[in-house]
């Protein structure tokens, strides 16, 4: 007989197990959900990061954003957790960043279990309504955890030193801006690819 | 086991007579000892010029694929086998003075099936074909590895286990009652005994050479040749076809169809 081929050719005659063959149905079905789902989760989060960050330098609650407006301070990464003004001199800013992540971190991992707790599978979608009172049922809960955290009332606390901005983080149009936020953006990277073709 | 050589006559170049076994026996010996139709029965062996053992060869072949058994899995790989030891014999036979003689099995009308084995190696070690056709064809002198295949988080024995396994095939021949039976078996290697044992259910049975292989679809199909060429009568059987549900066996026999054996006699005699 003759040695072995070096390299030995795939060839897969054994078929996948009824096992293998449900796992790769749902893993095929998690590659179609998982960029609509992050990127809806993305959007999600940087809307209510710049709504709230308009409740906390100026209180008007139940106000509508626009999607300019939205783009604006987005463009400008603007967010309710952030260092004060006050530190902008301050050498060691890095000592606060890391603060900042603390509370900014497990902020957007609990946007994210909202997002996938009010998640539609049949329509692919976030479900606005039920996002909407998950966030409020279970806000306390996250202030209470988190207000416990070093210089949490400087970094999401509001001028006066408290966090009651945070009830209205949500803008009232927030189904509507998310679409078109969610259009927006993907005009953009269409924009985007046909500019680098 | 006697080996004659038959020095003078017309009649069978060697006779194998089998004896008793015993305890000196060669592993060798063993293994032909236990195949009934190379120790038990006289081959009869007659030797032809290169070129009418060509045509002889590629007559056989050609009606291999045409018949309905050339469909089935043994016979194609027989008939890659026919192609490329006639690719070879040309090969070797280039200079008209210096001719060696193909050996013949006088009962089936075919090639000589260890001579056959024995060009097939020198095809592979001349033509370097693809790795999978060059696996079909060592495979006429042992199991042959056709490809390795990952098998991830396979729980035929509970636990989620990742394999390698090693796709085996072997082909071998029987010769009976004026028939040619060639059969082809498939091969799983692993060294995960448990997965060997539980995974492959309807069809599966160990392998007596090799312990971490058990055979996973056999393929068998017979040969008649009456006549010169077989052009007397011939006759093409499937006689066995069996898998494990557990093997793509019409992936198998995908690779096998695209396999070709290329610039075969057909195209050198059209091109003369």
């Amino acid at each position: 007989m003759l040695p072995p081929c070096k390299t030995m050719p795939e060839l897969n005659l054994v078929k996948p197990t009824e096992y293998e063959k449900l796992m790769a149905q749902i893993k095929q079905e998690h590659k179609q959900f998982k960029p609509v789902f992050e990127t809806t989760l993305e959007v999600v989060t940087d809307i209510i990061f710049a709504y709230g960050h308009i409740q906390k330098k100026i209180p008007v609650p139940d106000r509508p954003m626009t999607l300019e407006e939205f783009l604006v301070l987005n463009k400008n990464n603007c967010s309710f957790i952030e260092l004060p003004a006050k530190y902008a001199d301050f050498d060691d800013k890095n000592f606060y960043a890391n603060y900042l992540n603390l509370i900014a971190g497990p902020f957007r991992r609990w946007i994210g279990k909202l997002v996938a707790e009010s998640w539609s599978w049949q329509d692919q979608r976030i479900l606005i309504k039920m996002f909407v009172r998950l966030l409020h049922k279970q806000l306390n809960y996250f202030i209470k955890d988190f207000s416990k955290e070093r210089f949490f009332s400087d970094l999401v606390g509001d001028y006066v030193g408290h966090s009651s901005y945070l009830f209205c983080i949500v803008p009232p149009n927030l189904k509507e801006l998310l679409e078109q936020v969610l259009e927006h953006r993907k005009q953009n990277t269409k924009t985007k690819k046909e500019v680098a073709e | 086991m006697k080996i004659k050589i038959n020095w003078v006559g017309r009649g069978p170049l060697w006779t194998i007579e089998k004896e008793t076994r015993k305890e000196s026996d060669t592993e060798l010996e063993v293994l032909l000892a236990g195949h009934p139709n190379l120790a038990a029965q006289n081959y009869q062996i007659n030797t032809f010029d290169p070129f009418e053992a060509v045509r002889r060869i590629g007559f056989i072949r050609k009606e291999i694929s045409a018949s309905r058994a050339g469909f089935s899995l043994a016979p194609k790989a027989y008939a890659f086998a026919l192609n490329a030891q006639i690719k070879i014999l040309l090969a070797l036979n280039q200079n008209p003075n210096l001719t060696s003689r193909v050996y013949f099995d006088d009962v089936s009308g075919l090639p000589s099936f260890s001579n056959m084995a024995a060009d097939l190696i020198s095809y592979c070690g001349r033509f370097e074909p693809e790795p999978i056709l060059k696996a079909v064809l060592d495979s006429f002198s042992g199991w042959a590895v056709l490809g390795v295949q990952k098998f991830e988080g396979c729980r035929c024995s509970g636990e989620p286990v990742n394999l390698e396994l090693k796709m085996r095939v072997h082909h071998s021949h029987e010769i009976k009652d004026g028939k040619f039976f060639i059969e082809q078996l498939l091969g799983i290697e692993s060294e995960n005994k448990e997965h060997l044992e539980r995974h492959y259910n309807k069809f599966s049975q160990k392998s007596k050479t090799g312990e971490n292989i058990v055979i996973v679809a056999v393929s068998k199909a017979s040969i008649k040749l009456v006549g010169e060429y077989g052009d007397g009568w011939h006759e093409f059987a499937v006689e066995e076809e069996k898998h494990s549900d557990e093997i793509d066996i019409n992936a198998w026999r995908l690779f096998l169809d695209r396999l070709s054996v290329k610039d075969s006699v057909e195209a050198e005699m059209a091109s003369e």
